[in-house]
C-alpha cells in the first residue's frame, strides 16, 4: 500500500516536471503574432452574427463579418465604405442604393455578391428568438416584406427601400452593426439543419469576409480567432491570432496580465486600474463609453415626483464629484444630458452641481419641507465603471438623506430589477443605458419618446411635445439644425425629465507594454488590425 | 442485495420526481422574467411578447410542466433559454470538467484529511493535535474564494510556479474531445505535453476544493480512530508484541476508516454538484457555473436539468456508500 502511494506520487511529480516545459502547440502562430485579451466572455450566447447581441459575441463577430459600411476607429460620427464602395440616398431618405465592391472574398474563398447581403437580411427577420432582430424590424422591415424591401437589381447592387421614414443617421449606423454582418450564403445554406438557417453551425465556424475567422468557441473557456487568409478588404493584420480566455474575476485578470499570460485586461475594477497608473510595464487606456448611469424617478408611483421642483431638487442633491473622484477613482466623466460624449448632439453643459441648500429650498417650494420616502431599486452586481451597484446606491442614499429624502435601498438580482422596471413598478431605480448603434437617436428615443415604450415610458413620463421633437430630430442628418434640436431636447430633459444622470463611465483597458499602437473605441472595441506586438 | 438495490432505485425515482416538481414551482414563482433575461433590457415589449410565445412560456403552468415531463420520459431535458441549446448538450459539456476537478479535489481531501486525522488521534491533546485541528478548521471556515485568490496570488502571481486560470495554457493545443476531461483526453490522444499542462492547471483548484472538504474527513477519522484504538483487540495486538505502526494501520485505521468512507462518499457527491466560486476564479467550465448562471437568469429548463442531474448524483452517491459499507463491514447485511 505504501509503495503504491509513493509510486503514484512520484509518477505525478514526473508528469508535472515533464509537462512543465513549454508545450508544443498546434496553432502555427507564436506569442509575437498572438493577442490575449482577458475578459469575462461568459455572456456570449451565439456567434451567429444575426443572433449575437452580447458584448463578447458582437465584438468577435465584428472581426469575422464585414458589413456594408463601417465606422473608422475613434470616429463614430461618419461611416466609411467597407463592402459597399459608395451609396446613394433618395430625397425622402427612404431608399438606399449600395454599390458593392467587386471581388471581395469570404474565408471560404467564395466571392461576395448581392445574394449574400439579401440572405443576411432574410436571416435577421426570420430567425426565431432573435434578440438583435429589433434593430432591423424597428425600421419596418420584417419577414413579410423583406423580399420587397431588400432587392438586388444586379449582383453588385443592393437596394433597401424602407417602408416607413427612419432616421438616415441611425440607418447607416445600424448598417455598420454586426447584426447585418454579411454571411457567405453558399456555405451557410450547405449547413442548415432542421430549418435553423445554419445557426448551430455558425457557433463553431465562421463564414464571413472580415480579417479573422473562428478557430473555436469553447463556452466558458475561450473564443479564439485566426487570420482569414482570404481577406482582401484591407491590409493583412500583423496579429494573426486573437484569444479571449474567459477570466471572470478581475483580480485573476490582473494576475494574468502581470504574469504575461494576458496582453490586455478589459475588466479591472476602478481601484485596480488606479493602482496600475504608476507602473512602467503597463498603460491604462481609457475612453468614454457610450453609456450612462442614471437615477430614474417614477413620476406617478411617487406623488412627490409629479412636481418638477422635486425632480430638480434630487439633481441638486447629488454629489457628482464625490461619485467620480472617490467611488470611481476617475473611471468616469460628468454627464447631465441624454447624449453621451463621442456622439453628435453631445452637450457638455452641466447645469447641476452638489448644492444641498438649493435642493432643500426647492423641496420646500414644492410642498415637501420635511422631505419624503421612496424605494430605491438597484441590482446586485456591478455598476458601470468598475464599482458595485450597492456602493453607488449607498452613496445616493446618503446624498438624498442630507436633503431630507429617505431612500430605502432594495437590491435584487438584475433580471428581477429589470422585470420590475419594465412593468412600470419602480419608485426610484439605479440603472445604466448603453449604445446599440452610434447615432444620437439611439439615446434620445428611449429617454425622450414615451411612445417607444422604453425608458421614459417605464417611468410613466409621457411628454408629447418632447416625443415629437425627438422624432423630428431623428429624421435629420447631422446638420446644424439637428444639433439645435438636440440642444433643445437635452435642455428639456435636464430641466423637466425624471432622469438624474450620474456619470458617463470610462471604458478602461490595462495594456502590457509589449503591445504597441493600440487604438480602440466603445463601439469597435480594440482595433486588432493595426496593433503590433513587440 | 439486488432486491435492496431495486427498492432503493424505485425510491430514488420518487425523490427525483419530487425535486423536479418543487424546482419547477419555485422557478415560476420567482419575480424575474427569463425572456427579458435572455433578450436583454433593450428589447422592445413587442419582441418580448413574440419570443415568449416562441419559447412556449405563455402557456398555463400545468401545461408547461406536463410538456416538460413528457420530454423527460423520452430522455429530453428541454432547451436552455440562455444558451438556445438542448440542456443535455450543455450538461454533457460541463459535467466532465466538474467530474475531473471533483475527483482530484477528493484525492487532495483524502491526502490532507486522513493523515491529519490520524496524527490528531495519535497525539491527542498535544500540539500536533491542536495544529491539525486548526488546519482542518481553516479549511472549513475560510471562504473558498479567499483561499483560492490567496493561493493564486502566492503561487501564480508572486512565485509563478503554478499556472493561472483555465484548464490549459493559451499556447497548448487542446486534445480532441473524447470524454470532456482534458487530462484524460490528453492521455487518450497520447499528447503528453497537454497532459502535463492539464495536471499543472488542476493542482491549485483541486487543492482549494480539497482543503475546503478535508475538514470533515479529518474530524471523522480522528474521532473514529480514537474510538477504535480504545478497543480490546488493539490492546490484544499490542500485548502480542505487534509493532505500533502495524497496530495503528492494520488494526486501528482499517476499522476506523469505515465511518470515514461514508463521509468521503457524501463529500464526493457534494463536490460533483459543482463548486461555483472555485470554477469562477479558476475559469473552470464546470456545472457549478452553469447552474448559477441558469438560476440568475431564471432559465427554467436549465435549472430543472441541473437539479435533476445533481439529484441523481446524490442518490447514486448515497447508494454507493451504503453498498460499500456492507462490503467493508461483514456485520452489516442488507435485505
Amino acid at each position: 500500500m505504501r509503495r503504491l502511494v509513493v509510486g503514484m506520487v512520484v509518477g505525478l511529480l514526473v508528469a508535472l516536471v515533464w509537462g512543465g516545459t513549454p508545450g508544443r502547440s498546434a496553432p502555427v502562430y507564436g506569442p509575437q503574432q498572438t493577442i490575449v485579451v482577458a475578459n469575462d466572455i461568459s455572456d456570449a450566447v451565439s456567434l451567429d452574427p444575426q443572433l449575437a447581441y452580447e458584448f463578447a459575441s458582437t465584438i468577435a463577430d465584428h472581426w469575422m463579418y464585414a458589413t456594408l459600411v463601417q465606422f473608422p476607429v475613434g470616429d463614430l460620427t461618419h461611416v466609411r465604405p467597407e463592402v459597399a464602395q459608395s451609396w446613394d440616398v433618395s430625397k425622402d431618405a427612404k431608399t438606399y442604393t449600395f454599390h458593392l465592391r467587386h471581388g471581395i472574398k469570404f474565408s471560404s474563398g467564395n466571392t461576395l455578391t448581392a445574394a449574400d447581403v439579401i440572405y443576411t437580411f432574410e436571416r435577421v427577420v426570420n430567425l426565431p428568438k432573435d434578440p438583435a432582430s429589433w434593430l432591423i424590424t424597428q425600421m419596418g422591415i420584417d419577414a413579410k416584406n423583406v423580399d420587397q424591401s431588400v432587392t438586388a437589381p444586379d449582383p453588385y447592387t443592393i437596394v433597401i427601400a424602407l417602408p416607413e421614414a427612419f432616421s438616415p443617421g441611425a440607418f447607416l449606423s445600424i448598417m455598420a452593426n454586426p447584426v447585418v454582418g454579411i454571411v457567405d450564403s453558399k456555405t451557410v445554406k450547405a449547413h442548415v439543419t432542421n430549418g435553423d438557417w445554419g445557426s448551430a453551425w455558425l457557433n463553431d465556424h465562421s463564414a464571413g469576409s472580415g480579417p479573422y475567422e473562428l478557430v473555436a468557441w469553447t463556452r466558458l473557456v475561450s473564443i479564439e480567432l485566426t487570420a482569414n487568409l482570404n481577406y482582401n478588404l484591407g491590409p493583412a493584420p500583423s496579429i494573426k491570432r486573437v484569444v479571449w480566455p474567459n477570466i471572470m474575476e478581475s483580480t485573476v485578470q490582473r494576475d494574468a496580465l502581470f504574469r504575461g499570460d494576458a496582453d490586455i485586461a478589459e475588466g479591472l475594477s476602478a481601484s485596480q486600474l488606479a493602482s496600475l497608473k504608476g507602473n512602467p510595464r503597463f498603460t491604462v487606456m481609457q475612453t468614454p463609453d457610450l453609456s450612462m448611469t442614471y437615477l430614474g424617478m417614477d413620476v406617478k408611483n411617487v406623488p412627490a415626483f409629479t412636481k418638477v421642483q422635486v425632480l430638480q431638487a434630487v439633481k441638486w442633491a447629488i454629489d457628482y464629484d464625490g461619485i467620480i473622484k472617490d467611488l470611481l477613482a476617475g473611471n468616469g466623466i460628468p454627464l447631465q444630458g441624454v447624449i453621451p460624449k463621442g456622439l453628435f448632439g453631445y452637450d457638455p453643459s452641466l447645469p447641476y452641481h452638489h448644492d444641498p441648500a438649493r435642493a432643500k429650498a426647492l423641496l420646500q417650494e414644492a410642498g415637501f419641507p420635511n422631505g419624503f420616502t421612496a424605494d430605491l431599486l438597484a441590482g446586485t452586481g456591478q455598476a458601470a465603471g468598475g464599482i458595485s451597484a450597492g456602493d453607488l446606491a449607498a452613496k445616493i442614499k446618503d446624498d438624498l438623506g442630507q436633503v431630507g429624502i429617505t431612500a430605502n435601498i432594495r437590491q435584487v438580482a438584475s433580471d428581477q430589477m429589470y422585470s420590475t422596471y419594465r412593468a412600470q413598478k419602480t419608485q426610484m431605480v439605479l440603472a445604466n443605458w448603453s449604445v446599440d448603434y452610434p447615432d444620437p437617436d439611439d439615446f434620445a428615443k428611449p429617454f425622450g419618446d414615451y411612445t417607444q415604450k422604453s425608458l421614459a415610458w417605464r417611468l410613466q413620463w409621457y411628454n408629447d411635445p418632447l416625443a415629437k421633437l425627438v422624432d423630428e430630430a431623428g429624421s435629420m442628418q447631422n446638420t446644424p439644425q439637428r444639433s439645435a434640436l438636440y440642444k433643445q431636447i437635452n435642455n428639456t430633459e435636464t430641466m423637466e425629465g425624471p432622469f438624474a444622470m450620474l456619470y458617463q463611465p470610462m471604458v478602461s483597458l490595462a495594456v502590457s507594454d509589449r503591445v504597441q499602437g493600440l487604438r480602440f473605441d466603445p463601439v469597435n472595441g480594440i482595433d486588432f488590425a493595426t496593433l503590433v506586438k513587440k | 442485495m439486488s432486491r435492496y438495490l431495486a427498492r432503493r432505485g424505485f425510491l430514488a425515482l420518487f425523490v427525483i420526481f419530487g425535486v423536479t416538481l418543487i424546482t419547477f414551482v419555485i422557478s415560476h414563482v420567482v419575480p424575474a422574467d427569463p425572456v427579458v433575461a435572455y433578450l436583454g433590457d433593450h428589447a422592445p415589449p413587442d419582441l418580448v411578447v413574440k419570443v415568449r410565445a416562441q419559447l412556449g412560456l405563455d402557456r398555463p403552468l400545468p401545461e408547461q410542466y406536463v410538456i416538460y415531463l413528457g420530454g423527460l420520459i423520452h430522455g429530453q431535458l428541454g432547451v436552455s433559454i440562455m444558451d438556445q441549446r438542448p440542456v443535455s448538450t450543455d450538461i454533457a459539456e460541463y459535467l466532465p470538467a466538474t467530474i475531473e476537478l471533483s475527483t482530484f479535489a477528493m484525492l487532495f481531501a483524502i491526502l490532507i484529511g486522513i493523515p491529519t486525522g490520524v496524527v490528531s488521534a495519535l497525539h491527542k491533546d498535544r500540539w500536533p493535535d491542536q495544529f491539525s485541528r486548526i488546519f482542518a478548521l481553516g479549511g472549513v471556515t475560510l471562504p473558498v474564494f479567499y483561499v483560492a485568490l490567496l493561493l493564486l496570488g502566492v503561487f501564480y502571481f508572486a512565485l509563478g510556479i503554478l499556472p493561472g486560470p483555465g484548464q490549459l495554457s493559451t499556447y497548448t493545443a487542446p486534445p480532441p474531445r473524447i470524454t470532456g476531461m482534458v487530462a484524460v483526453d490528453a492521455v487518450l490522444a497520447g499528447n503528453w505535453w497537454a497532459f502535463g499542462d492539464a495536471l499543472r492547471h488542476l493542482v491549485l483548484p483541486s487543492f482549494v476544493l480539497g482543503y475546503a472538504s478535508a475538514g470533515l474527513i479529518t474530524r471523522m477519522s480522528r474521532s473514529s480512530l480514537l474510538e477504535v484504538m480504545r478497543q480490546d483487540y488493539v490492546r490484544t495486538a499490542r500485548a502480542k508484541g505487534v509493532r505500533e505502526r502495524r497496530v495503528v494501520i492494520r488494526h486501528g485505521l482499517r476499522n476506523a476508516l469505515l465511518p470515514t468512507v461514508t463521509v468521503i462518499g457524501l463529500t464526493y457527491g457534494s463536490l460533483l454538484s459543482g463548486a461555483v466560486l472555485t470554477e469562477t476564479i479558476f475559469s473552470w467550465p464546470g456545472i457549478g457555473r452553469y447552474a448559477t448562471n441558469s438560476v440568475t437568469s431564471v432559465d427554467v429548463p436549465a435549472v430543472l436539468g441541473v437539479t435533476l442531474v445533481i439529484a441523481i448524483i446524490y442518490s447514486l452517491a448515497n447508494l454507493v456508500v451504503d453498498v460499500l459499507y456492507a462490503y467493508l463491514d461483514p456485520q452489516i447485511r442488507y435485505t
